[in-house]
């Protein structure tokens, strides 16, 4: 049975403060993305999330390989200038964010 | 910090990191510390990392789209008519002005590269494969190489020239780390040699 749900695990002004008090990782595969798809660098990437709208927020489920850690996902179209990008991200205890996912939609 | 995928605690690492980019393939950057999980492999970067990583690759793409031929690169008026839209719309596209076309600058002009534009007009992503032979050495075995590689190499023992088999070149190198010395230092064009030599 998979768990999906319209409403963040995560909300979005504690990712926001995360963000802003430079409480962020990145995965490597994110990073990459991120570069591939638009060339930005990770204060890029922290401008384009501080942008993130509620109404962006597309679905939040289990990650694939750890049932227990839910994963928020937002899509958002025109975020940034003529941008569309596809972020997935997950806080750890201790209070970091990590964005696991960053790729243009 | 601990890996929440597989709860095990991520081990601080410092050294080459591997990063793959569109543009470069794989690419060792140097004296990077990051954490990694011993078993799903995944690798976490911080801020100050990251930014180390993209400066070091910026650099690099930088490095290789300067050798590629000035004859390869065109206005900015030819680009813009490649892409159908006007001058003024060229220079303002965000993604043309965040690097998504690969452009180098001579004097106070810049130029762009016609094949990325192409590729922009296609893709909206005018990245493609830099060609950077010498900065991707792969060593190999000696023996190890003589077993899977093309029957029609199987003569050359000692390869002293370089071969060029269209998609790999192989040599020894003389002046390679000690470690590799007996081995046989390969170079990968256009990331299929290396799968040719493996098959």
């Amino acid at each position: 049975m998979t768990r999906t749900s319209k409403r963040p695990s995560y909300k979005l002004e504690d990712v926001k403060k995360l963000i802003r008090d430079n409480n962020i990782f990145i995965n490597s595969n994110a990073q990459e993305d991120a570069w591939d798809d638009f060339n930005w660098k990770l204060d890029d990437i922290r401008k384009c999330l501080l942008k993130l709208k509620i109404g962006h927020f597309y679905k939040t489920e289990p990650h694939k390989n750890n049932a227990e850690l839910m994963i928020d996902i937002y899509k958002a179209k025109n975020i940034m200038k003529d941008i569309n990008i596809y972020v997935h991200f997950y806080i750890i205890p201790g209070g970091n964010l990590i964005i696991n996912s960053f790729k243009e939609l | 910090m601990k890996c929440t995928i597989c709860d095990i605690k991520l081990s601080i690492k410092t050294g080459e990191f591997e990063f793959k980019s569109r543009s470069l393939g794989k690419i060792l950057v140097p004296d990077i510390t990051y954490f990694e999980c011993g078993v799903c492999g995944d690798k976490i970067l911080s801020p100050e990392e990251s930014d180390k990583v993209i400066n070091y690759v910026e650099k690099e793409e930088n490095k290789s789209i300067s050798k590629l031929p000035i004859g390869e690169f065109i206005t900015t008026n030819e680009a813009a008519e490649i892409l159908g839209i006007t001058k003024q719309a060229f220079s303002k596209n965000y993604k043309i002005r965040q690097g998504l076309i690969y452009s180098a600058k001579i004097g106070n002009k810049k130029y762009y590269h016609k094949r990325s534009v192409e590729l922009f007009k296609v893709k909206n992503n005018g990245k493609f494969p830099l060609s950077r032979p010498d900065v991707f050495p792969i060593y190999i075995k000696k023996e190890i190489l003589e077993q899977y590689m093309p029957k029609k190499f199987k003569s050359i023992k000692t390869p002293k020239t370089i071969f060029s088999h269209g998609t790999f070149i192989y040599h020894t190198q003389k002046d390679v780390e000690s470690k590799y010395v007996g081995w046989v230092h390969l170079v990968s064009m256009k990331n299929k040699g290396i799968r040719n030599v493996y098959r």
